[in-house]
């Protein structure tokens, strides 16, 4: 028995290790590209890169909105197998929202095509099967996903509040009112403060960056919209200039490599989510369980739906001890964070995947469902040989040092 | 060699692969191993031991287009350095290890044979000292490169006859090798000898400037030769500089145009520049090229990407060990945003792009800058 693991996952947060001695299948020479302008959708191969795709599409007329951070390095397949999401997403959606259908590879040699209907009512939605699955399913050789004309505009709003609290307010009534800016970006206190200085705002605030992008009328309207939702709550404007800054470098991480490249340097992500009610407590509560062990926390909210939110935590750990010690403590910390999380009634990852590293936590999040989706896997994937750590769905025995 | 880039390997490697969007070769080939994170990769295993010195692993370092995209195109570090130093090192590495490809013993019989990477070039250099007939001398020297030579001979011609109709007669460089293409290839003790005796003839011949036909070669000169601590004791000027300023086609100047200076027809036709890789990513000469140009065409369009971004046409060195295919993948993809501005020319100062083009577009409607000037340029002017 030979153990795959699909290569097409390239993010920061990521990487692919062999387990078992298996082999790995890199799909990059997967680069189907076929548009259709009538249904607005692009079917593109699985290993279709994303700084590739989104030229392609802006060279047409059409943009995807698609924009996460690791666009220069990962591929289409690998946005599907942990339902990433980029920074337009408030607009554009996550990548659920953006597929229509795919094309699969299923572990017993099938060719699976989902349907390529815009909704639909007759079974299970199969999409899912492959959503979240982490490569653990099948191997994703094509996809069908929505497209946007590219827009005519892109506009930013920069606001500071009092409180995160205050922030996360004028949000909520943003979404209320049914607009979608593309970026909303919530930088609490902590993580404000070196851009709070750099422009010379009230030191101590929250801040807000809003993008808004498509017709120019359309933008115009949300842009007035959202004023009176911010100023309600306290917002103070600040014109557009820390929104432009931020697009023009958003893909670059530099300052990440200062911990990185140190001898005894950890750095990490962690990203959860919750609904509205409970969204402040999961960032009071998962701040809270990093401090014991990071030098550095910044938690900012970077994707917002009408039902909820996301709270980004980035946290370094620098230790002049040994690198045992470190490692002992970075575990700790993530461990304390996602207890934290999943006690205040959030989720342990919003969009990087489970991976191997958060698979203790699947059984406390999922309940029953954690053994539905073993069971899904068992009957899909017989052999075990698709990615059979990840998830926790293939059993620990191959899951290597996790 | 390769000992010396220990660090700037791993500087290379931090970002999980952040330049691959960027990598020409990777855009077409579609090989992990390709874009420059994985080639750095691969040179520290090659460093460690981890991976051994043989065939294939000498062979990826070639797979390189030499356009300092990943460079300029870097989201990852503030002040990206230059991979390719890197894998001209790991090409000379492996040449010490004993692992010599078909290709690069190939390209050494020629370096042994024509004195230049490409074929026997002197009957070419005799017809354009024979075409330079100017009354006169000039203290100026015109420096054209073998790969000039080899790939667009017809844009030193022209160069040669507008000098000729401004009263000029450049001496004509005996020498046409600067050795970069050499050093690019790897054979760097060979190249350095080259260029020191480059160095030598142009410091002892009796002139006051140097105009170069090739960025590359003005590159050479003007950089790479500092660095090896030689120095070129005249004026060093690119040809496309040196007629920007002889000609004097640049708009809002006109009126100013003294009588006895040409003036030039304007085409009822689109025309756009493509920037090569040494103009745009080494030398960093965006407008010169564009004042000469503009002028000449009634419509003037720029392409999807340009200057500093233009996306190569064609690679910036010899390309030694990259298939056919590749080549002619570069080139097509740069097609499809020079078809999208429906350009009816294409105007180029770099010799392997105006090659590319003319093989694998249209080679009606590639020209050089000297050649457009040339083609517009009144005579009845005077």
């Amino acid at each position: 028995m030979v153990v795959v693991q699909v290569r097409f996952l390239f993010v920061l947060i990521s990487g692919t290790l062999f387990f078992n001695g298996g082999i790995c299948i890199d799909t990059k020479k997967l680069t189907k590209f076929e548009l259709s302008d009538m249904n607005m959708t692009v079917t593109v191969g699985a290993g279709y890169n994303g700084r590739h795709l989104e030229d392609e599409l802006n060279r047409l007329g059409y943009t995807l909105g698609h924009y996460p951070q690791s666009l220069q390095s990962s591929v289409v397949g690998g946005w599907i197998g942990p339902i990433a999401i980029g920074t337009f997403s408030t607009k554009y959606g996550k990548m659920d929202d953006i597929l229509i259908a795919l094309e699969a590879v299923l572990p017993t040699g099938e060719i699976l095509q989902t349907t390529k209907a815009p909704k639909a009512s007759q079974g299970l939605n199969l999409n899912y099967l492959f959503l979240g699955a982490e490569g653990s399913t099948g191997i994703v050789t094509e996809a069908t996903l929505r497209i946007w004309p590219k827009p005519e505009t892109r506009k930013y709003m920069i606001y500071t509040f009092n409180t995160t609290h205050d922030g996360l307010g004028s949000i909520r009534n943003i979404m209320k009112t049914g607009i979608t800016p593309a970026v909303v970006r919530l930088y609490d206190e902590a993580e404000a403060a070196p851009k709070i200085k750099a422009f010379g705002y009230e030191d101590g605030y929250a801040l807000l960056y809003l993008g808004f992008e498509g017709r120019k009328d359309l933008v115009e309207l949300e842009m007035k919209i959202s004023d009176e939702c911010c100023i309600k709550e306290g917002g103070i404007f600040k014109g557009d200039e820390p929104g432009k800054i931020w697009e023009a470098s958003r893909f670059d991480t530099s300052s990440y490599l200062k911990i990185l490249l140190q001898p005894s340097g950890i750095m990490d992500t962690l990203e959860v989510s919750s609904s509205w009610d409970k969204l402040e407590e999961v960032w009071f509560a998962t701040r809270n369980a990093v401090s014991p062990y990071a030098q550095i926390i910044y938690v900012h909210f970077s994707h917002f739906y009408l039902v909820g939110g996301m709270a980004y935590i980035i946290f370094a750990l620098k230790s002049d001890e040994d690198m045992p010690k470190l490692e002992k403590d970075y575990r700790a910390c993530v461990k304390a964070v996602l207890d934290a999380c999943l006690k205040a009634g959030g989720t342990i990852s919003h969009h990087h995947g489970t991976g191997t590293r958060k698979t203790a936590w699947m059984k406390e999040e999922h309940g029953v469902g954690f053994e539905v989706m073993k069971k899904i896997k068992k009957l899909m994937d017989p052999n075990n040989i698709m990615n059979p750590p990840v998830l926790g769905l293939g059993g620990d025995k191959d899951a290597g040092e996790i | 060699m390769l000992e010396k880039y220990k660090n700037e390997i791993d500087v290379h490697t931090i970002c999980h692969d952040q330049c691959v969007p960027m990598c020409p070769i990777f855009t077409i080939e579609r090989k992990t191993t390709v874009y420059p994170s994985r080639k750095a990769q691969i040179a520290r295993c090659l460093l460690t031991g981890e991976v051994n010195w043989d065939e294939d692993s000498a062979e990826l370092f070639y797979h390189c287009c030499g356009c300092r995209q990943c460079m300029v195109s870097c989201v990852y570090i503030k002040d990206p350095k230059d991979p390719i130093p890197i894998y001209q090192a790991a090409r000379y590495e492996a040449m010490k290890k004993g692992v010599k490809l078909d290709f690069v013993e190939g390209i050494e019989e020629k370096l042994n044979k024509y004195g230049n990477i490409y074929s026997d070039l002197s009957a070419k250099l005799k017809s354009i000292i024979a075409e330079n007939k100017a009354v006169g001398k000039s203290k100026i020297l015109y420096l054209i490169d073998d790969e000039t030579f080899a790939l667009n001979l017809g844009a030193a011609k022209a160069t040669v006859k507008l000098m000729n109709n401004c009263g000029i007669k450049p001496l004509i460089s005996d020498m046409i090798n600067t050795g970069i293409d050499v050093k690019a290839l790897g054979f760097f003790d060979l190249a350095q000898e080259i260029a020191k005796k480059m160095a030598e003839y142009l410091n002892k011949q009796d002139i006051e400037k140097i105009v170069v036909s090739n960025p590359k070669a003005y590159y050479a000169l003007m950089v790479w030769y500092k660095e090896l601590g030689l120095e070129i004791k005249k004026e060093v000027e690119l040809e496309t500089s040196y007629l920007y300023d002889l000609l004097i086609v640049r708009q809002g100047e006109l009126t100013n145009r003294p009588n006895n200076i040409p003036t030039f027809m304007m085409m009822d036709k689109i025309g756009t520049y493509q920037d090569g890789s040494y103009m745009a990513r080494y030398i960093m000469e965006y407008d010169k090229p564009r004042k000469l140009i503009k002028p000449l065409f009634r419509y003037y369009n720029e392409m999807r990407t340009n200057r500093k971004y233009a996306v190569p046409a064609a690679p910036a060195n010899y390309p030694l060990g990259l298939p056919k295919s590749t080549v002619e993948g570069i080139t097509k993809l740069r097609i499809v945003d020079i078809q999208d501005i429906k350009a009816d020319y294409v105007i180029t100062s770099d010799p392997l792009t105006y090659d590319a083009l003319i093989k694998y577009w249209d080679k009606n409607k590639v020209l050089s800058v000297s050649e457009v000037l040339l083609m517009n340029y009144v005579s009845n002017a005077e």
